[in-house]
């Protein structure tokens, strides 16, 4: 549905987008994954037009035929939630959905309507007669999402939009982005939770520098380049010769190394008695790791 | 229309909902107008001093002389000027009461005082400005009698009046016998007092005339109007409630320059030019919003201006709604620069506020134009509100035609259109991180 074609954008000496060809089908969640500064907000900025590449292009894909995103009438397509809080704080909560819905061509009952149902769906329906202002940080964020969705917009770019707030607000906004996958929107997750993404996106584009690292499914791109898991064994003492009674084996085949150590332990009288057992696989942190040499928390 | 509809009111509302903005915007240039206006009003300090315009046509050591005198009077203003046409085109511009001519034969005629016609000298007054005009004639007296009284004391100068005088009488077929005698006798008498370098005692009555052609004027003040091309403001709060008006149009400025740039530093800037809308819609919304507020805070002081304890009377009605509606647009031009200034509000604010306090002294927002020294009027040309000051005054109280304000409007709606471009630039002007 959106295409990114060999996309460059810098800034100064900074190179913010280098090279980036991407494509998000109809209907998935993409989750763009990467640390600050990846290059994950200038992506989606030139996306919807709020940038122009230096080379490249973006291309949005609708009825058969290709648009640029800098098109109004193209726009009409996209629902953005922006990074920052693009929400009027002395406006309450009606006033500004009602604002954002005319600009998208809503009017009278429609737009009343609309604004009911967007109210509703981010749980903000009760406070909607207040001003922004007194809202905490997650119904805020809320606010933003739902300033987005007033449209019913096919393709949603959301631009980390659970940064900052309070780990109820996040579960509910995860919550309603599921629910908008289900019904088939097409979203663009830009984040640098890793749990997010594996909780929301059906692919993950690594991001980093700028540059794509890897895009696929997660399954996939954990086990492309996930690595070993990690057998973790509490022991009741240390074994003999070992400082800690926690021992750790790193391992392609988790079950097979198990059972050896069980099988070691079994055959050794004086082995110190198993407490518990744990298998940690490989996930997108990682993967992350992997890609990049360091976390996504660096 | 409704997406622009949607822009205005939404940020009417915002401007109404922040409070400080609301005041400097609709409050603070009312109880500027106010008070400045009663200050005004009220009078007190010393009385100005008299401008008035001289031009000598006589070329006489007692034209001088007089000249001089007026020259040195602590009442006046002098401006001397080389012809009567320019004494006289100070007041018709407003920048003198009166024209004093001291016109040709002036000098002949005091040289006969005591015969002949009296000196005169011309007085062109402007009939709206009567207790000053008044004023004037009483203080040209004076500066004649004691110039008079100077050249009693000067036994030359006496004794040629004298002498004068004599020969006068000498010639003359048609003065009866007594009174020739008493003059005879006067003459002698007051030639013997020069000589003697005598006093006068006392001051002659301007209007004194003895019989037969004989008069005692020393100098007879021929009085006329000169009608000044404009009147003058009605009263103190004809020029406070526009000055206030530039405080009201620059407070929404600033407020409607902060608040773009708060657009585009929180996020919500984004999100309009990312609405399926042109963006010259969105920027049109914005000024309009602008242009609204500026225009609707001026004809509100303008009403408060006609309400009783005010009184302001409109000179005309016409030229001062084009007036308001381009200052409006000159200064919704201003915030769109303005705005382009500051990537952040504080630097928007300070920026703004800097250049606009600058502008506005010197644009008579503080002290009235018409009152400035020379330069600073030169200087205030560069000053938005020197423009708006001088359209909005053209309709309260100048009562100027279109033409007239021609040249402000053109400026202002010139401002306005820049102003509009460089929004342009602005709005499509992309962040740099």
């Amino acid at each position: 549905m959106l295409h990114w074609q060999d996309v460059r954008k810098s800034f100064a000496s900074v190179r913010a987008v280098d090279g980036l060809s991407l494509s998000v089908n109809a209907g998935e969640c993409l989750g763009l994954l990467g640390p600050n500064g990846a290059g994950k907000t200038t992506s989606l900025s030139i996306a919807v037009g709020l940038l122009v590449p230096d080379s490249g292009r973006v291309v949005l894909r609708h009825n058969g035929a290709d648009h640029s995103p800098a098109e109004p009438a193209v726009r009409a397509l996209i629902g953005v939630a922006p990074q920052a809080l693009a929400i009027y704080d002395q406006l309450t909560g009606v006033e500004n959905l009602r604002f954002f819905g005319a600009l998208q061509g809503l009017t009278g009952r429609e737009l009343t309507r609309r604004v009911a149902e967007v109210l509703d769906l981010v749980g903000l329906a009760d406070r909607a007669a207040h001003r922004a202002a007194g809202y905490s940080g997650g119904m805020k964020r809320r606010l933003n999402l739902a300033a987005a969705l007033l449209h019913k917009p096919p393709l949603l770019l959301l631009d980390e939009p659970t940064a900052g707030v309070d780990p109820q607000s996040r579960n509910a906004i995860l919550r309603i982005l599921a629910d908008l996958r289900s019904a088939g929107h097409t979203i663009i997750y830009s984040t640098h939770y890793m749990e997010e993404a594996q909780r929301l996106c059906d692919r993950v584009a690594i991001i980093d520098k700028g540059r794509l690292l890897a895009v696929d499914h997660i399954p996939s791109l954990i086990a492309a380049h996930g690595g070993d898991s990690v057998v973790e064994l509490l022991h009741a003492r240390p074994r003999p010769g070992a400082d800690s009674p926690v021992e750790r084996i790193t391992t392609s085949d988790p079950l097979e190394t198990l059972r050896a150590a069980l099988a070691r332990d079994g055959r050794d009288p004086a082995a110190p008695q198993l407490v518990s057992a744990r298998v940690a696989g490989p996930d997108l942190e990682s993967v992350f790791l992997k890609l990049t040499g360091r976390t996504l928390r660096d | 229309m409704g997406i622009i509809w949607a822009l205005l009111t939404k940020d009417l509302r915002l401007l109404v909902r922040d409070r400080a903005g609301f005041f400097f915007t609709f409050f603070f240039p009312l109880i500027f107008a106010v008070f400045f206006g009663t200050i005004f009003s009220s009078g007190g300090g010393p009385a100005p001093k008299l401008q008035v315009a001289l031009a000598v046509a006589d070329d006489s050591p007692a034209a001088r002389r007089f000249a001089e005198a007026l020259a040195s009077a602590d009442e006046f203003n002098l401006s001397r000027v080389n012809t009567v046409e320019e004494a006289r085109a100070l007041v018709l511009l407003r920048k003198a009461v009166a024209a004093v001519v001291i016109p040709p034969g002036y000098g002949a005629a005091r040289e006969a005082v005591f015969s002949g016609p009296p000196a005169e000298v011309q007085v062109g007054v402007d009939p709206s400005r009567a207790a000053e005009s008044g004023m004037l004639q009483g203080v040209l007296q004076k500066y004649a009698f004691v110039d008079l009284v100077a050249s009693m004391r000067d036994p030359v100068v006496m004794r040629a009046q004298t002498a004068a005088a004599r020969s006068a009488l000498a010639a003359s077929s048609s003065v009866d016998p007594a009174t020739r005698l008493i003059l005879t006798g006067l003459f002698t008498q007051l030639d013997a007092v020069a000589g003697r370098l005598g006093q006068p005692s006392s001051t002659r009555d301007q209007s004194a005339t003895t019989n037969n052609g004989f008069t005692f004027q020393p100098v007879r003040f021929v009085t006329s109007e000169i009608r000044p091309l404009r009147a003058g403001p009605p009263n103190a709060y004809a020029v406070s409630f526009p000055q206030g008006i530039i405080w009201a149009v620059m407070g929404a400025c600033m407020g409607f320059a902060v608040s773009l740039v708060s657009e585009r530093t929180g996020g919500t800037l984004a999100r309009l030019r990312v609405a399926p809308i042109a963006r010259w819609k969105v920027l049109l919304g914005k000024a309009a919003g602008c242009f609204v507020t500026t225009t609707g805070v001026t004809g509100l002081l303008l009403g408060v201006s006609m309400l009783p304890p005010f009184g302001v009377r409109f000179a005309a009605p016409l030229t001062l709604a084009v007036a308001v509606a381009c200052a409006g647009l000159g200064f919704t031009g201003l915030m769109m620069l303005i705005a382009s200034i500051g990537r952040t509000e504080r630097a928007c604010s300070g920026v703004g506020w800097g250049v606009m306090m600058v502008f506005a002294m010197i644009g008579g927002a503080t002290v009235p134009l018409f009152v400035m020294p020379e330069w600073m009027q030169r200087l205030s040309d560069i000053s938005p509100m020197k423009w708006t000051v001088l359209a909005i005054e053209g309709g309260v109280w100048r009562g100027h035609s279109l033409a007239e304000i021609a040249l402000p409007c053109i400026i202002l709606v010139a401002i306005g259109l820049i102003g509009f471009l460089v929004g342009w630039k602005l709005f499509d002007r992309e962040p740099t991180t």
